[in-house]
C-alpha cells in the first residue's frame, strides 16, 4: 500500500487527516514541522507529500522547493495544502514545482480523488 | 366813493395778481427741489439746506402775498407798517421751514402729514392776516368769519396737498422733471387761491381816521419791481445751488457707492498704476496684509505684499508687459506666496486684470488668503487616506481572521464526518443524523468565511484573476451537475440552453463558475416547483464580443425596493427572508463584485410573484485588471519588421543574448507568420511580456545577469501574463525543472525548427490568431 507523508503543524488536522487517510487503506507517516518534513521524506522515500504551507521552522514552500531539487526526492509528487486560493498561492505551488494543490478545509472527496491520480500517473514509471 | 363810513371797492391789476401766481410756481418748484436736497444731506449740511431752503420758500410765499396784496388797490391810500411786514416774512419762512422738515423725513405717517398740514396751513393763514395787519389806510378792516374760516381750512387743504406732492417727487429721478413742474403749477395755483380767498373775507370801511403811521412806508412801482427781482434771484439761486449740489453729489455718491462695494468685497481688491504703486487698497486687504489703506496707498504694491525673493521677477514681469503688451502671466488666475506685514508668508490665489484708464495701465488685483482653504483640502486628503487605510486594515484583519477561524473549523468537519462514516459502519442511524447536522452548520460557516473573505479581499485590492482558456459548454455541464441537488430540493426543473456559436472564453473559470453557481442557487432557493432556466449566448457590443448568462426563474420574484440593495453586502431583499432561506446575504454582493471585477455586468429584472431573470455579460476574452504599469511607454528593444497590412498569427517574444540565435529565431518566425519582438536580456524580457502580452514567450535559459529561470519564475508571478507560454531554450539537457516552474515546454539547442513549429501551432489554437496584437491597442486604451 501506498505511503503518504503528512506534513502538519496542527494537531487536530494531523490526526484527523491521518486518520481518515488510514480508513482509505494508506500507510501514513506524519511530520510536525518543515525540518521534520524535510529530513522524513529523505528518510522514508514516501509515495505522496501532503504538504502544508504554513509551517513552523521551514515553511512548505521551502521544504517543496528542496525536495523538487534534490535527485533522491524529486519524483515524489507533493500536494500543497494553502489557507485558501490565492491566485498568487497557486501560482507559487506550481512555480516551487508542488504537483497539485488544494485548499482547507479539505473537501476529502476531491483531495482523495487527487491522491489517487497523482499515485496512479507515478505508478507506470 | 370816498365818503364817510361807505363801504370801499378795491378792484385788482391783473399783471399784478398773474405775477404773483407765476412767483408762486416758481416757489412750489423751488420748495420741491430743495426738498430733496434736505433728504439728501446729513448733519449739519441737512441743517443748512433745511434753513436755506426754508428762507428762499418763505420769501416766494411772502412776496406772492405782497405782490398780491399791491395787486389790489383801494380809492384811498394804504401805507405799510414795516415791522409787522417783517413779521409776516419770519411766519412765512418758520412756515416753510416745517413743511420741508416734514417732507424730508424718512417717513410721512398720516398723522405727520395732518399735523403738518395744519401747522403750516395755520402759518399760511397767520402770514396773511398779519399782513393785512400790516395794512396802514384810513379805513376800517371787517372780516367776514365765515370765508376766513374758509381761506384757513383752503390753507390747510392745500398745505396737505402740497406736503404729499413734495414728498412723493423729492427724490424723483432726473429727468422726471414734467410731473415735479406739473405738481409745481398745481401748487403754485392752489397757493393763490388761498390768498385770494383771505383777501375776499375782508371788507374795508372808510372812517377817514388817521391811522398809526409811526412806522409806515409806502409801496412804490419801484418797490413791486424790487421784491420781484430779489424774489426771483433768491428763488434762481436756491434752485441752481440745489442743482448744482446734486451734480457734486452723484459723482460723489457713485464714488462712495464704489468705495463700499470694494470694502465689502470678501476679497483683497487693489489696483496698482503703472509705476507699480498701490492707488486701491480694501478693508480686506487691509485685514489679509496688514497694512492700512493709509499706509499702504502710493508704496509700490510688490514691496508690500510679495517676499523680497520674488520681487525682482515679478517687476520684470510688470514691465514686460508694458513694453510688449504680453500679459498671460498678469491675466491668469494664479497661486502666489504673499507676504503679510509681520513678517509670515502665506499661499494667496490672485487673479489680475490689466485695464487702459485715460491712456494709463491700471492693474486691479482680486486676491485671497487660502491658506485657510488649503489646510482644509490637506486635512480632507489626510481623513480620505485614513478612512482608506482604515478599510485596507479592516479586510487584512478579515482575510486574517478568516484564516484563524478556518483551522479549528477544518478540525470539526473532518471529525464529523470521519465519525459518521465510522458510525454507519456500525449501523447507528440516530446518531449518523447529528453527526450530518454538525457538518452541515459547519459547512454552512465555512461558506460564509469565504464570503466574508472574498469581499475583503476585493475590497482590500488583492483579489487577482487568474485568466484561462476554457470551454464554456464544459464548464455549464459542470454547473448543472453541481447544482443539482439544490434543484432538487424544492422540486424544481433545471433548463439549460446553450447557443450554438458559444464555445471558448478566456476568464477566470473559478470566478465565473461562482457567480453562476450564486445565481443558480439562489433561484432554486426562492423557486418552488417551478422551473430554473440557464441560457447562454454570444452576442457582439460595440464591436467587442460578450457572453450572456441568464438565469431565470419562476419563483418569489424581487420588489423595486428590493433591488436596490440587492448587490449591496449583508443586505438580503428582507430580514424574514433570512429567518425563512437562510443565507449569508454576501452571495450577489460577491457576485456583482466578481462581474465588476472580470470588466462585466449585471442586470436583474424581476416580477413579484411570477419570477426573476438575472442577465450576466463576461467578454468573450476578459483583460486583466493588474499588471498595466508601464504599458505607455514604447518597446525600447527593435520591433522586428513585419510586412505591413498583412495579418500576423500573432506576436512571439523571443529572449535570448545571443544576437545570432536572435535574429534566426525571429527570421523564421516571420517567415511562418508571427510577429517577432526580442529582447536581448531577462529584464528587458520582462518588461516586454507586460508590455506586448505575446502569444508565445522563447525563452534561454543561460543569460547573463538573470537567468531564465528567474526570468520563468517572475513570468510566473505576474498575473497578467502567468498564462502565456514559455518555450524554455537551452544547451542544457535535463530541462524538466522548467516544467515544475511553469514553463509550458523546452527545446534543446540548436533549436530544431520544425519541432518550434508544431510547439507554437500546439499553443496558437488555444488562442484565436491575431488576438495578441489587438490586445495591445485595446489594453492601451482602456487602462
Amino acid at each position: 500500500m501506498a505511503i503518504i507523508l503528512l506534513v502538519e503543524d496542527n494537531e487536530m488536522n494531523r490526526d484527523m487527516l491521518s486518520r481518515r487517510l488510514q480508513r482509505k487503506g494508506y500507510h501514513i507517516v506524519t511530520a510536525t514541522d518543515g525540518e521534520k518534513g524535510l529530513s522524513m521524506a529523505r528518510a522514508t522515500g514516501p509515495d505522496l507529500i501532503l504538504m502544508d504551507i504554513t509551517l513552523p521552522e521551514m515553511d512548505g514552500w521551502e521544504v517543496a522547493r528542496l525536495l523538487k531539487q534534490d535527485e533522491r526526492t524529486r519524483h515524489i509528487p507533493i500536494i500543497a495544502l494553502t489557507a485558501r486560493a490565492l491566485v498568487s498561492d497557486r501560482a507559487k505551488a506550481f512555480e516551487v514545482g508542488c504537483d497539485d494543490y488544494d485548499t482547507k478545509p479539505v473537501d476529502f472527496v476531491r483531495l482523495t480523488e487527487k491522491i489517487v491520480n497523482l499515485l496512479a500517473e507515478k505508478a507506470p514509471a | 366813493m370816498t365818503g364817510m363810513g361807505m363801504g370801499l371797492n378795491g378792484s385788482y391789476d391783473y399783471r399784478l395778481v398773474s405775477l404773483s401766481v407765476l412767483i408762486a410756481v416758481l416757489a412750489s418748484y423751488a420748495a420741491l427741489d430743495l426738498a430733496a436736497r434736505v433728504t439728501a444731506a446729513q448733519g449739519r449740511v441737512r441743517f443748512a439746506w433745511l434753513w436755506g431752503g426754508a428762507m428762499a420758500m418763505g420769501t416766494g410765499i411772502w412776496s406772492m402775498h405782497y405782490i398780491g396784496m399791491l395787486a389790489f388797490s383801494l380809492p384811498i391810500p394804504v401805507l405799510y407798517d414795516w415791522p409787522t411786514v417783517l413779521l409776516s416774512l419770519l411766519a412765512a419762512v418758520f412756515t416753510s421751514a416745517i413743511a420741508l422738515f416734514v417732507v424730508s423725513r424718512q417717513k410721512m405717517g398720516g398723522l405727520a402729514a395732518a399735523v403738518g398740514s395744519v401747522i403750516m396751513g395755520a402759518g399760511i393763514a397767520t402770514m396773511h392776516y398779519t399782513g393785512m395787519a400790516a395794512m396802514r389806510l384810513p379805513a376800517m378792516c371787517h372780516y367776514s368769519a365765515i370765508v376766513v374760516a374758509l381761506s384757513v381750512v383752503l390753507a390747510i387743504v392745500i398745505s396737505l396737498v402740497a406736503l404729499w406732492l413734495t414728498f412723493r417727487l423729492r427724490n424723483a429721478v432726473k429727468g422726471a422733471w414734467l410731473p415735479k413742474l406739473a405738481s409745481a403749477l398745481v401748487m403754485g395755483a392752489a397757493i393763490p387761491v388761498m390768498h385770494y380767498t383771505g383777501m375776499a373775507a375782508a371788507g374795508f370801511t372808510f372812517t377817514g381816521e388817521a391811522p398809526d403811521l409811526s412806522h409806515a412806508v409806502s409801496v412804490s412801482s419801484l418797490g413791486v419791481i424790487g421784491i420781484t427781482i430779489v424774489t426771483f434771484m433768491v428763488l434762481g439761486l436756491a434752485v441752481l445751488t440745489s442743482v448744482v449740489d446734486r451734480r457734486f453729489s452723484v459723482l460723489e455718491s457713485s464714488e462712495e457707492q464704489l468705495r463700499l462695494i470694494f470694502n465689502t468685497a470678501l476679497d483683497a481688491v487693489i489696483t496698482m498704476n503703472a509705476d507699480g504703486r498701490i492707488t486701491n487698497w480694501n478693508s480686506e486687504a487691509e485685514k489679509t496684509f496688514g497694512w492700512s489703506s493709509r499706509e499702504a496707498l502710493g508704496r509700490r504694491l510688490y514691496d508690500v505684499i510679495m517676499p523680497l525673493r520674488y520681487r525682482q521677477e515679478r517687476e520684470r514681469e510688470l514691465q514686460r508687459f508694458l513694453e510688449t503688451g504680453d500679459g498671460t502671466i498678469l491675466r491668469q488666475r494664479m497661486e502666489m506666496t504673499a507676504l503679510h506685514r509681520d513678517g509670515h508668508e502665506f499661499p494667496a490665489e490672485v487673479a489680475t486684470s490689466p485695464v487702459k484708464f485715460g491712456g494709463q495701465w491700471i492693474f486691479s488685483s482680486f486676491m485671497r488668503d487660502i491658506a485657510e482653504h488649503k489646510r482644509a483640502q490637506g486635512e480632507l486628503v489626510n481623513a480620505k487616506q485614513a478612512a482608506e487605510e482604515a478599510n485596507r486594515a479592516k479586510s487584512i484583519f478579515l482575510a486574517n481572521m478568516s484564516h484563524e477561524l478556518r483551522t479549528p473549523l477544518n478540525a470539526i468537519i473532518g471529525y464529523s464526518e470521519m465519525l459518521e462514516e465510522e458510525t454507519q459502519e456500525l449501523g447507528n442511524a440516530a446518531v449518523v443524523k447529528d453527526l450530518q447536522r454538525i457538518q452541515s452548520a459547519g459547512k454552512h460557516l465555512l461558506e460564509l468565511i469565504n464570503d466574508i473573505l472574498d469581499l475583503s479581499k476585493i475590497e482590500a485590492g488583492k483579489m487577482g484573476l487568474h485568466l484561462e482558456t476554457f470551454d464554456v459548454a464544459q464548464m455549464i455541464e459542470e454547473i448543472a451537475n453541481t447544482v443539482q441537488p439544490s434543484v432538487a430540493k424544492n422540486t424544481n426543473t433545471l433548463q439549460i440552453n446553450v447557443a450554438k456559436n458559444v464555445s471558448e472564453m478566456r476568464a477566470d473559470l473559478t470566478k465565473v463558475r461562482q457567480v453562476l453557481l450564486n445565481l443558480l442557487s439562489n433561484s432554486c432557493k426562492f423557486t418552488d416547483h417551478g422551473t430554473v432556466s440557464l441560457t447562454v449566448d454570444r452576442r457582439t457590443i460595440d464591436r467587442r464580443d460578450w457572453l450572456q448568462f441568464e438565469v431565470r426563474d419562476t419563483g418569489i420574484g424581487i420588489t423595486d425596493e428590493q433591488k436596490e440593495n440587492l448587490f449591496r453586502e449583508f443586505s438580503q431583499a428582507d430580514t424574514s427572508i433570512a429567518r425563512k432561506y437562510g443565507g449569508t446575504g454576501l452571495g450577489l454582493a460577491i457576485t456583482h463584485r466578481f462581474t465588476q471585477i472580470m470588466g462585466g455586468t449585471i442586470a436583474v429584472d424581476s416580477q413579484p410573484g411570477r419570477g426573476s431573470k438575472f442577465t450576466i455579460q463576461l467578454p468573450v476574452e476578459v483583460i486583466p485588471v493588474s499588471a498595466d504599469t508601464a504599458r505607455s511607454q514604447p518597446p525600447v528593444a527593435t520591433l522586428a519588421a513585419t510586412q505591413p497590412d498583412k495579418p500576423t498569427r500573432g506576436t512571439i517574444l523571443v529572449i535570448d543574448d545571443d544576437q545570432a540565435v536572435r535574429d534566426l529565431t525571429s527570421r523564421f518566425l516571420m517567415k511562418i507568420g508571427f510577429h517577432v519582438v526580442t529582447a536581448e536580456n531577462g529584464a528587458e524580457g520582462l518588461r516586454l511580456a507586460k508590455l506586448v502580452r505575446p502569444l508565445l514567450i522563447t525563452l534561454d535559459v543561460m543569460m547573463p545577469e538573470m537567468d531564465g529561470w528567474s526570468v520563468l519564475k517572475e513570468l510566473k508571478q505576474d498575473p497578467g501574463i502567468a498564462d502565456v507560454p514559455v518555450i524554455m531554450v537551452s544547451v542544457v539537457d535535463n530541462l524538466q525543472i522548467g516544467i515544475g516552474l511553469g514553463a509550458s515546454n523546452c527545446l534543446n539547442k540548436p533549436v530544431d525548427r520544425d519541432r518550434l513549429a508544431v510547439l507554437i501551432e500546439k499553443y496558437e489554437s488555444t488562442r484565436p490568431a491575431g488576438e495578441s496584437s489587438a490586445a495591445i491597442s485595446e489594453h492601451v486604451t482602456s487602462s
